[in-house]
Formats: C-alpha cells, structure tokens, sequence
C-alpha cells in the first residue's frame, strides 16, 4: 500500500520531526530557543490552517479568531494564576481593578483549573467552528463568500474583544502571566521544558493531521476540494466531512493559541488579528498549502527569515514579503514544495528524451 | 413494478419550462434509452433524478419511496448513481483514488476516519479496470487522461459504486467504434443486476443495448417503444426533422 508518494511524505515526516525535537541539543541560549518555540507554535496553527485550506478547500480568512480564543483562555487561566499588586492572593486581576469591576465575572470563574482553562482552549475554537460550519456549508456557501464570512467572525470577536475592556483587558489585552505549572512541571517560556511542549505539540499533531489525511476520511476530503458536488453523487455527506475538517482546523489553531499566549506571556487583540490571519494564509501559500509539512515549514522558515532581520527593517520585510507571496501565487501556485516537484518532473523528462533519442538511434543504425 | 417512476414532473429556467410534465417509469433490472434532440431535456430529466436539480412541480419514487424532497448524496444512498454527460471526475486525485472514493458502501464519518481508502474494496477494483482497461493508468493523476480515458473512469466509478439504479448520460461520447462495442458489452452485462437509464444520441449503439426507448421533445414524453416501433414512428420523425434525422441526431 506505500507508494513513492506516501513514502516521501513518511520520509519528510520523520527528519522535520527529529529536527525539531533534537534543535535544543545545539541550542542552549534561552532567547533563542524561546525564539525558536515561538515559530514553532506558529508551524502548528499553519498546520490547522493548511487541514481546512489546503485539503478541504476551505478558504478561512479568520484562522486567528481560533487562534486569538485559545490564547485568551490560556491568559485567563494564568492570569487568575497571578498574584494582584492590589487586591493579594486569589483577588481580582489587576487591570479589573483599574476598570472598577467588583466581582469576577462568572465566565471568568471556570478559568480558576488549568483542565478546564485547556478544555475550553480547544473546545471553544471546535464549538465556533462546528457552529459556524454548520451554517455555511449547510447552506453550500463556498469559495469566496466563506472568505467573506470567517474574516467578519474574526473582526467580529477582535471587536469584541477591545470592547469589552473590563472583561478583557481591551486593547492592552491580559498581559503579566504567570508560568503554566502542570504535575509538578514548570513551563518556563526560555526554557527546554516549554521547547519541548511546543515541540512535542507539534509533532504530535503534525503525524496525527498526517495519518488522518491517509485515511478514506482524508481522501474524501481532498474529493471535496476538488469537486464537492462530484462527492455528493457518491452519497457522502459533504458540508459533514466539511465541518469535521474546519473543526480539526480550528482545536489545533486552539491549541497553538495557547501555547501562544504562555511563549509571549501575554494575549492580545493583535491575536484576532487581520493582520496575523492574513499571514497565515501567506505563510502557508508559501511554503505549500496542498502539503500538511510544507505549510508548517512556510511558517517557520517566513518567521525565522523575519525574526533574523532588525527592527528598523520591518516595513521594508511585509513588502518584500508581499511581494514573494505574488510571485509564489504565479509561479509557484503548489508553493515552494512544489520547486522538488518540478526538478524532478524536469529530470524525467530529460531521461525520457535521451531513452528516446537513444532508441531512434538504434533504430537508425539497423539495431533495435 | 415500476422501479422508478417520475409523475407530473416540471422544472423551468427563467420562465423556460425545459421539463413539461413528465411522467416516466422504469421496471427493475431493465435497460432504457433515453433519447431526443438537442436541447429535449434528457440531462435535465436525469439532473433532477439525481437531485442535482431542483423540480418546481412534480415527485419522483424511487422503489416506491417518495425521494422528490431528498438531498443528493441521500438519493446516492437510496440507490441512484450517475455518470454526467460532461465526464466528471476528480481531476486532482490518481484513478485508484477516484475508484477508492467511488467504493462508498460506507459513507459516515465515524466509519472513514478509522478505515484505509484502500481497506475494503480491492477486489471490486480489480475486477473493473481490468474490464475497463484502466489497470496500467491506476497511479496515473486523472487530469492527465485522454477524453476516452476520463470517460471510462467514470463508468469504472458507476460500476464500483454499484448503485442499484445507474443514470448514465451520453455514455460513448467521444469513443472510437471499438471502445463504443466495449461499452455496449459492459452495458448487456449490467442489465438485469442494476436498473439502467441511458441517454444517448449514437443509434447503432442504442440498436444494441436498448430494449425499450423512451423519446423526449420539449420537455416532454413523445414516444416510448421497441427499437422497431421508434424508427417508424412518424411523430418522431417529424420531431427529428430538421436535425438530420434520428440516426444522425
Ligand atoms: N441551468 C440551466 N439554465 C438555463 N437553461 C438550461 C439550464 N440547463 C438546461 N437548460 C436548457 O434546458 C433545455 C434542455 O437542456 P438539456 O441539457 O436537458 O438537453 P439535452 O436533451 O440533454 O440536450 P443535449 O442532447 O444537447 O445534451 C435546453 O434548452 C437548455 O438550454
Ligand atoms: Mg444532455
């Protein structure tokens, strides 16, 4: 049953995964490696992006919004982990004191157990998702119009988010986090410990997208990017396959937020952002939406290039980046996976010419 | 018994009635031909069958069950399978991907996620490309098959998916004579274990298949009968004029 196809894919797989769990043997400088889990994290809400893009056809515009709800409620857990300047131990977090809350609000209340903080970090981006999907692809909305749609769900809770200032922080966000603390375990954010959560989340998700995307449930769900009516005839029920992809989609960018927020040690709106959703989109056109691998790699390597360049060059790197994401969209429409690709398409059909050539030659000379 | 039946059914295009009342039944394990000029509502007919188009007035029965108000893919289940005039099938994936797609026994997701595509239904697919001749192309990314090709893939994909009732539009279009023959061959072996519906203009290739033929003009049932009965008849033959006549329609 393993084809050239799915051996490379197996092979790819393994070295990303050795790489990134063997990166803190040659690292030891804790910026650094904090730097490093930062992109990784990154990778893994590209990886839930490419599930609903690259495989499901799913255009979302509003991949943050996912990403931003997981982030929040990994801060609300942390933050109720904080001590107040003001208000001491168990009090109320400092910038609700600011804002004259008096009492906790209730939704904030379930934050108070790291479970249930996780839980609801996954489980909230899945149930907008699922809810969301339920909707759209019910009602056979496609291709543009659910562009249109996740991106007014991602401006939508950005705004909300602001709004609500006493409840979340406002523009500020919740920021001064403590450090997640699980059996004894402490994720220190510059430490191999939290390197290795990242890491560790990533692989696991990474192999776990993969062997999905091998199963009949994978195939159907390529079958509906191709040509979601085609499936119908065929008696699978598409806006179903539909919501499952965008809800796997949107537990990994949960997860990624997460992770997000404690790597930062601070959620922001900019988390819900526009500009961080439409990046995603370019980092995993990038590298190869159609590869769960290739869009990870995207957004590692888009922000390690950006991490490496100084402060001043910022402006100067969105539209070089701008500009690469044109040329990729040209030229490259399959990303910068696809460079491998078309070698090798190359090389084949040189060989091919010269086992042609050759045989009229043959030919020629009377041989054969 | 009539195993699928269509009563009073209708379906305008802004204002354009391209089905008129039609009422139209096929018995079980037999083999119709579905014919009639240009532009007469044959694909119509098969697209609201099929649920692909949605009818203004009228009911379809499907083994006596009402299915007029049933989504697509839950027709695909109740029974119906359909080949489209303009052969479609899944361009980005290999043919054994589109074979393995069209082996949809299971079509739940709590099934999928835990099944291989290629778990269950091997057998079957060996069996058909190796009738259809598609055995050296099954790795073959689909977009890359010739015109013939594409369209014995999809009926390679009809006869994998096994529906009991197989809609079949202008199967032969684009075949050369010897691959119209094969067709024919594979459409007589289907007759009897699936109920078949077969839109076709080629008559040497209806001449071969048909038992009975059923004729549409403007949207509605103009005749029905044997082979013989259809070639004289003179309301067909007027309503043929001006395309060149039935065998060249
Ligand atoms: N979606 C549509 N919108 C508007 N008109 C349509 C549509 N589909 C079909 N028609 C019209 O309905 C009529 C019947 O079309 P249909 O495709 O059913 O004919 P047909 O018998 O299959 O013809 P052919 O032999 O050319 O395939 C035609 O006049 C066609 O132009
Ligand atoms: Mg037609």
């Amino acid at each position: 049953m393993m084809n050239s196809k799915s051996l490379r894919t197996l092979i790819g797989y393994t070295i990303f995964s050795a790489a990134v769990l063997l990166l803190p043997l040659l690292i030891d400088d804790a910026y650094t490696l904090n730097k490093f889990s930062r992109y990784l994290i990154l990778g893994l809400a590209t990886l839930g992006l490419s599930l609903a893009w690259g495989y499901t056809g799913i255009l979302n515009l509003g991949h943050a919004a996912f990403f931003g709800l997981g982030a929040y409620c990994m801060a609300m857990y942390l933050k109720l982990q904080t001590v107040p300047v003001h208000t001491g131990t168990g009090g109320l977090p400092d910038f609700m004191v600011w804002n004259n809350v008096e009492q906790l609000p209730w939704f904030w209340e379930p934050f108070h157990w790291s479970y249930l903080a996780i839980t609801a970090g996954i489980g909230i981006p899945v149930l907008l998702a699922v809810m969301l999907g339920w909707f759209v692809f019910r009602a056979r909305i496609a291709g543009v119009f659910v562009a249109i749609i996740t991106l007014a769900m991602l401006v939508i809770i950005n705004l909300l988010l602001i709004d609500q200032q006493r409840y979340t922080g406002g523009f500020n966000g919740i920021t001064d986090l403590a450090w997640l603390t699980i059996g004894g375990i402490e994720f220190d954010p510059y430490s191999k410990t939290f390197y290795y959560l990242s890491a560790g989340s990533l692989v696991v998700c990474l192999l776990g997208t993969g062997i999905f995307t091998h199963t009949k449930a994978g195939l159907i769900l390529q079958a509906i990017r191709n040509d979601p009516d085609r499936v119908r005839f065929l008696g699978y029920d598409v806006s179903a396959y539909q919501i499952l992809a965008f809800a796997l989609s949107a537990g990994i960018a949960g997860l990624a937020g997460m992770l997000y927020a404690m790597v930062l040690e601070f959620a922001s709106p900019t988390f819900v952002g526009v500009s961080l959703s439409l990046s995603m989109v370019i980092w995993c056109a990038v590298g190869g939406r159609g590869s769960l691998l290739a869009a990870t790699l995207g957004a590692i390597l888009v922000n390690a290039a950006q991490g490496s360049l100084s402060e001043n060059f910022l402006e100067t790197w969105q539209l070089i980046l701008g500009g690469f994401f044109v040329l990729i969209v040209l030229f490259l429409p399959k990303g910068l996976i696809s460079i491998g690709e078309l070698i090798r398409w190359r090389r084949k059909r040189t060989d091919r010419v010269q086992v042609q050539v050759l045989s009229s030659t043959k030919r020629a000379r009377g041989i054969s | 018994m009539a195993y699928l039946e269509t009563k009073g059914l209708e379906v305008s295009f802004d204002g354009f009635k391209a089905v008129d009342g039609l009422d139209f039944s096929v018995n079980q394990g037999e083999l119709r031909c579905l014919i009639g000029a240009n532009g007469a509502g044959k694909s119509t007919t098969l697209d609201i069958i099929s649920g692909k188009t949605r009818q203004s007035a009228g009911s379809i029965l499907l083994d006596g069950v009402d299915i007029t108000d049933k989504h697509e893919h839950h027709r695909a289940r109740a029974g119906i399978g359909r080949k489209f005039q303009v052969p479609s099938i899944f361009s980005e994936l290999t043919v054994r991907e589109n074979l393995q797609l069209a082996y949809s026994k299971q079509t739940s997701i709590r099934h999928n996620i835990f099944s291989w595509p290629g778990s269950a239904g091997r057998e079957r697919i060996e069996e058909v490309v190796e009738l259809t001749g598609l055995r050296d192309r099954l790795d073959t990314q689909a977009s890359f098959l010739s015109h013939g090709e594409t369209q014995w893939l999809e009926i390679s994909m009809l006869i994998i998916q096994d529906s009991k009732i197989i809609l079949m539009d202008e199967p032969t279009a684009g075949m050369t004579i010897g691959e119209t023959q094969k067709t024919a061959a594979i459409f007589n072996s289907l007759k009897g274990h699936h109920t078949l519906v077969v839109v076709e203009h080629d008559m040497t290739f209806v001449r071969e298949i048909a038992e009975i033929i059923t004729v549409l003009h403007q949207g509605k049932l103009l005749a029905e009968g044997t082979v013989g009965e259809i070639e004289i008849n003179p309301r067909v033959q007027e309503a043929y004029l001006g395309s060149g006549g039935i065998s060249h329609a």
